[in-house]
């Protein structure tokens, strides 16, 4: 009960944020990235690739694009301006003397951040159904044809998110642990560049980088191996094992 | 029996080898405006941080209401409002729903928005963006969050800094009527002794975290009554002579201040003096105002 409200209160604290913003902002930049490339014929990916049902080379080339670059620098975004609100004024000095459980701010913050990144991966499943429908119209060459493989793309999508999880919760901790945006900021930023490596070197037959956190959602996408039900429990586990510390380090934290 | 609202018993606070608060007890009557004062950087934040639960003491016990912090710490913040040092405000959201977090995080009717707005008269500004806010209205809108709910103590820290003298002035006016309006225990702090000796009923005066004084204004004012000023032409030695009779003696340039200790005190100080070869060129009994004692006591 006390979580539902403190969770309302939060969601009301995102009203006129760029955090907000973002949530259309990130996955409409893909979209239109992807109808960009993917219209350029005849060196569009889905006109070379001839093997394959071509909403499924849609998804993939946007979710791809999703997961490695966008996703990352997304949650490093969205965690760092939700935690910004309460670093900037000082806020926990006015927050943490309510009478409301620590561990309540955090996992609602959580929550929220969770939401938006859910959000803003439905909207750019959505935004591929418009890039197939746009590219239907613009090119006659790359056929979309009915019915879309709605329930293919929707479990990618919901991997694709699962498996940012545990990135999200660590950077959830590091944007709430240090009051400065570079911090948060930086954190992802080498993350993400350590992230593009791992992908880089899983593609090379190297196993162990592609678990790497912030690499995990490029499992999906690119290789699609059979242990990603696995793969997304333990990542699931670690998530949440990761909340649990963030969450204890910060209920333990003085307000100075 | 009644409850104090705040007690404070043998607290201690050290950030690394900085000691913040040492030793300090504190008992604060209930319905009291309970001025808390002290220099910057005497502890007074420290305290009141200790006191909402942000920081923990190294040593000491905190209760509210008679029951320990430590244990019930949200049943008792429930009863606290407070506004600690700069108010802390979204400036994205406008006055209302600034009040509107808050309100959600306590679960209280949308009534108790309007009731707070109303004590510190925001309401004709209450849909206007924090950012637009003056900080006199920022501070207001700070002390109408500290107000939501009708809270049975009121911690303030500074709440008047940044507010022109009309601010103030509505501030004072509104801390002093408080306890009997509401029934509510303020506990106010501040450095400026002016600020808080025309609202407060108790005081207690901290330096480098040790409690100084603790009592009623009247008792203050008792205390801070009378010196004995002297002028001489060798004040050093004149200085030694009286501390060596072990009277109380400060030295200010060539003026020498001794706290009185009993009746004809000036006669037997100048005759004392003179006997000891210092000419004494002026001696008299001064009043010496609070200013002077908190000085005094804080310096």
């Amino acid at each position: 009960m006390t979580l539902l409200r403190v969770l309302h209160a939060e969601a009301l604290k995102m009203k006129r944020t760029i955090a907000l913003k973002m949530v259309v902002l990130a996955p409409a930049v893909v979209v239109l990235l992807i109808l960009f490339a993917a219209s350029q014929a005849p060196y569009s990916t889905l006109n070379f690739n001839a093997i394959g049902n071509k909403w499924t080379v849609l998804a993939s080339l946007t979710l791809r694009v999703w997961a490695i670059l966008m996703m990352p620098l997304y949650i490093t975004l969205e965690t760092a301006l939700v935690a910004g609100l309460d670093h900037s004024e000082n806020q926990w000095k006015s927050l943490l003397a309510r009478p409301v459980p620590r561990w309540t701010l955090y996992v609602a913050k959580l929550l929220v951040v969770m939401a938006m990144t859910a959000a803003s991966t439905l909207l750019l499943v959505c935004g591929i159904l418009f890039d197939g429908a746009a590219l239907r119209r613009l090119q006659t060459e790359a056929v979309f044809g009915f019915p879309v493989p709605w329930a293919a793309i929707l479990r990618d999508g919901a991997r694709v998110c699962g498996l940012m999880f545990l990135a999200l919760t660590i950077q959830h901790w590091v944007s709430l642990r240090w009051r400065s945006f570079a911090v948060a900021i930086g954190a992802g930023i080498v993350a993400t560049v350590v992230g593009f490596f791992a992908v880089a070197a899983g593609q090379q037959g190297d196993t162990w980088p592609q678990y790497f956190p912030w690499a995990l959602p490029m499992l999906v996408v690119a290789r699609q191996p059979h242990n990603i039900e696995a793969v997304l429990a333990i990542g699931g586990a670690l998530g949440l094992a990761a909340a649990a510390a963030g969450c204890l380090d910060f209920c333990r934290r003085e307000v100075q | 029996m009644m409850e104090t609202p705040i007690r404070v018993e043998e607290v201690w606070k050290s950030y690394g080898t900085t000691k913040a608060v040492c030793g300090l007890s504190l008992s604060v009557p209930r319905q009291s405006v309970y001025g808390f004062l002290g220099p910057n950087g005497a502890g007074k934040s420290t305290t009141i941080r200790m006191v909402l639960g942000l920081q923990r003491p190294d040593r000491g016990t905190i209760s509210l209401f008679g029951r320990p912090l430590s244990g019930e710490r949200i049943a008792l913040l429930r009863r606290i409002g407070s506004l600690v040092e700069s108010p802390s405000l979204y400036l994205h959201l406008t006055g209302r729903e600034n009040l509107e977090v808050h309100r959600r995080l306590l679960g209280l009717s949308k009534r108790a928005i309007d009731d707070a707005l109303e004590a510190v008269d925001l309401i004709a500004v209450a849909g206007r963006l924090v950012r637009n806010y003056s900080s006199g209205m920022k501070q207001r809108l700070g002390l109408a969050q500290a107000l939501l709910g009708n809270p049975e103590l009121l911690l303030l820290d500074e709440p008047t800094n940044g507010l022109d003298p009309a601010g103030i002035h509505e501030v004072r006016t509104l801390v002093r009527d408080l306890p009997g309006l509401r029934g509510v225990t303020v506990f106010l702090s501040s450095h400026l002794l002016a600020e808080v000796e025309q609202v407060a009923t108790h005081l207690a005066i901290i330096s480098e975290g040790q409690l100084k004084f603790e009592g009623t204004r009247e008792e203050l004012q008792t205390r801070s009554k009378q010196m004995i000023v002297v002028e001489a032409d060798q004040p050093e030695r004149a200085h030694a002579l009286l501390t060596g009779m072990g009277r109380t003696a400060t030295r200010e340039g060539n003026r020498i201040l001794i706290a009185p200790d009993g009746e004809c005190e000036a006669a037997q100080i100048n005759a004392m003096l003179v006997g000891g070869g210092v000419a004494v060129s002026y001696l008299a009994t001064e009043r010496v105002t609070l200013e002077d004692f908190f000085l005094d006591l804080t310096q």
